[in-house]
This record gives C-alpha cells, sequence and structure tokens, in this order.
C-alpha cells in the first residue's frame, strides 16, 4: 500500500502551475488575440451549396443505395449456395463444404477450419496445384475459426489444410479415399447446376 | 460540381466491386504446364504423355496433374508419384469403362476414387443402371463420393456398395448422400462397427424417403 502522506505531498508538488516567463505569456496572448474570430461561414456555404441542390444530395443517396445492394448481393451470392444445399446434416462446429450445388458454371465455396491455436492457415487442393502459398486463409472475428471463400468449377475437387506447416484434412468432410502419398485428404463436390 | 460528386461514388463503386471479387480467389484448371518444377523433367515428360494419352481417349487429364502436384507437396518421390499417376490413369479408363460413355468428367474421377479404395467396376456398373434416367440431381458424382468416404472407413465393400445403390435407386436426394456419410462417421466414433452404422442409418434413411413421398 502507499502512503497517503507521500503521495498527497507529491500530487502537491504536481498541481503547482508551471514557471513561464512574463514576456512569453504576454507574446502567446498577443499571438492568440490577433486570430480571427470564427464565423462558421465556411459551414453555413456548404450547408447552402445542399440546399440549393437538393437534387444533388438524392442522387447522390440513390447511387451509394444501389452500389450498396449490387455489392451486398455478389457477396451473397456464394454463401447462398452453401446455406441452401445439403449441409445441415454436416457437423455443428463447422458448416463445411459437403455436396453443393453450382448455382450455373463456377459456385463460391466457404472453406472453414476450427484452429484457434494455429498462427498460420492455408488451403491447397487440386484447385491450386497444391500450393501453400496461394490460397492462405484468414481468422474469423471471434479468432476461432480460419476462413476461406473460394470460386470453384463444378467437379469433385481433393484438398487439405496446412497448419502452421503442417498438413490436416478437414474434419467434417468426405475422405478423399487415395491417400496415396500416406497423408489423407478431403473432398468437397461441387455439382452442376440442376436441371 | 455535381457530376464530379457523381463520378467521385462511381470510383467507389467500382473499387468495392474489383475489392469483392478479389477476396475470393478462383481456382484455374491445372494442366501440364502447371506440373511442378520440383519434379524431374524425366517424370514431367512421363506424367505430360499420360496426360495426352488420356485426352486422346476423351479423359480428364487434369487429375494427373493434380495428384503429381499433390506428390509433390506431401514429399513423395518422383517413382513413387509416377506410379500413382500411372495407377489413377488406369482407374479413370476402368471407371469409364463401367460408368459408360455418357459419364462426364466428375463422375469419371469420383468413379476411378472409389475403384482405388475398393469398389469393384460391378459395383459401379450397377450403380450407373440404378441411376435414374432423368429429373434433378441425376449426376452419380454424389453416390460415388458417399460410396468412396464409406469405404474408407472400413465398411465392406458390399455393404457400402448396397447401401448407395439403395439409395440412388429411391433416387435420394444429395442431402441424404451428406446425411448417410456424417451419421456413419459419427457411429463409427461411437464405437460402433462400420457394418452396423452403414446398414441402420440407411435403413432410416430409406423410410424418410417414403415418408417424404406423396400419397
Amino acid at each position: 500500500m502507499p502512503d497517503p502522506v507521500a503521495v498527497e505531498r507529491i500530487a502537491e508538488v504536481l498541481r503547482e502551475p508551471v514557471p513561464v516567463r512574463a514576456e512569453w505569456r504576454a507574446g502567446l496572448l498577443r499571438g492568440v488575440g490577433h486570430l480571427p474570430a470564427p464565423t462558421g461561414r465556411g459551414e453555413e456555404r456548404r450547408e447552402r451549396r445542399w440546399q440549393l441542390r437538393p437534387l444533388t444530395a438524392i442522387a447522390a443517396g440513390l447511387v451509394c443505395a444501389v452500389a450498396g445492394a449490387v455489392v451486398a448481393t455478389l457477396a451473397m451470392q456464394g454463401r447462398r449456395v452453401v446455406s441452401q444445399d445439403a449441409l445441415t446434416s454436416l457437423t455443428a462446429t463447422m458448416p463445411l463444404p459437403g455436396e453443393m450445388a453450382a448455382a450455373g458454371g463456377r459456385s463460391t465455396v466457404r472453406f472453414v477450419l476450427v484452429a484457434p491455436y494455429a498462427s498460420r492457415v492455408s488451403l491447397v487442393g487440386d484447385f491450386n496445384g497444391w500450393n501453400p502459398s496461394t490460397m492462405p486463409m484468414r481468422r474469423s472475428t471471434d479468432g476461432r475459426a480460419w476462413l476461406l471463400d473460394v470460386s470453384l468449377a463444378p467437379g469433385r475437387h481433393v484438398y487439405s489444410f496446412v497448419v502452421d506447416g503442417d498438413l490436416a484434412p478437414d474434419p467434417a468432410a468426405p475422405r478423399a479415399g487415395d491417400d496415396d502419398f500416406g497423408v489423407p485428404s478431403s473432398v468437397v463436390l461441387v455439382n452442376r447446376a440442376k436441371t | 460540381m455535381r457530376m464530379h460528386r457523381l463520378a467521385l461514388v462511381l470510383v467507389f463503386t467500382l473499387a468495392a466491386l474489383s475489392l469483392a471479387s478479389a477476396q475470393r480467389p478462383a481456382a484455374a484448371p491445372l494442366t501440364a504446364a502447371d506440373l511442378p518444377a520440383q519434379l524431374t523433367p524425366e517424370t514431367r515428360q512421363s506424367i505430360a504423355r499420360l496426360g495426352d494419352s488420356l485426352r486422346s481417349l476423351h479423359l480428364p487429364d487434369e487429375p494427373l496433374y493434380a495428384k503429381a502436384a499433390e506428390g509433390v507437396l506431401k514429399g513423395a518421390d518422383d517413382a513413387r508419384i509416377l506410379a500413382v499417376v500411372r495407377t489413377l490413369a488406369r482407374e479413370l479408363g476402368d471407371a469409364r469403362a463401367s460408368l459408360g460413355s455418357g459419364a462426364d468428367d466428375v463422375e469419371l474421377t469420383a468413379g476411378a476414387s472409389a475403384l482405388h479404395v475398393g469398389a469393384t467396376p460391378a459395383m459401379l456398373r450397377r450403380l450407373q443402371e440404378a441411376r435414374p434416367e432423368t429429373g434433378a440431381g441425376h449426376s452419380l458424382a454424389t453416390a460415388l463420393v458417399a460410396l468412396a468416404d464409406l469405404l474408407t472407413r472400413k465398411v465392406p465393400p458390399t455393404v457400402a456398395a448396397a447401401a448407395i445403390d439403395s439409395l440412388v435407386t429411391r433416387r435420394a436426394p444429395v442431402a441424404d448422400f451428406a446425411a448417410l456419410r456424417a451419421a456413419v462417421e459419427r457411429d463409427i466414433e461411437a464405437g460402433r462397427t462400420p457394418e452396423a452404422a452403414v446398414t441402420t442409418r440407411t435403413q432410416t434413411l430409406l423410410r424418410n424417403i417414403e415418408g417424404r413421398r406423396p400419397d
């Protein structure tokens, strides 16, 4: 416990005004006195400009709203595939892609790995030539999982995670089966659009 | 001034759109040119020649290049990689022979994988015959992936093939194959035998399919 008397003594010292030379202080006050008083004219002018051109404000707002809607639609496009298809039966810990339908052409697949203690995770597979440097995964906001959305062509894709340099199959996806090199891999199937 | 503002908004919109697309990497198909540089020129040449042969038979060659790249990442030597790639090429041909000329590349690679882990050509032929000719979800790829997955979990091949065959025959949706795989995995982890897990879970799924059918 700190001595209250000593604390009070230190506080007294700190409370004392800092000694300033009188001529320096007078010069500072003179300088402040010469500064122009704030008039608010600039803000008034800006406000008036919007009042005089309301159409500009409305058009800008509409353009922003349309742009936002386009961006949101694009961002949700791939995830819709994940949420609508056969994923409800997969494990609750990971919303992993098991089998999903491509909504025509390529499909965005979200790869997820729960690895809270990993410091670096990347995705490797036949879609990136098993190159661990091309598809680093990003950590989720809660820090528990690692995520990556990849645009894949319809087909059967074999993949694995590289967790801090070690290969790890996806614990919630089907096993590839053809583990010819002694390290298991996983498989994700992106179906063609249903007819 | 107004045009200036609109132009700024458009620039920001385009920037946001390009950012959104850049955040989602796209996978490009592999070719012989993508074979890893760690392989010797002789090995690369042998694999490229195998790829040419498959293409001339209208079989997919991309799985060969992917398999070679996988082998390099997993530390296999050239001899091992070449042996594995040759086996895969043969299995792709076997899959074509079993599934017929109508099978697409996805079904062929899934079929080759199933053959690799213990399915027989007769099992693949049976699935091909059971496949519904028309309608949604008629691809056999999901069924073949599920079959390969069950076989890797030590389910006896005849039991696994019978289970998948019964689901295909009853036009089970894609979700049911995923459900079977996940449930069997859970059951095996809980201590059931692979055979019992597949038998029980398949019966449950078939009952559900019958229950969903309109009267």
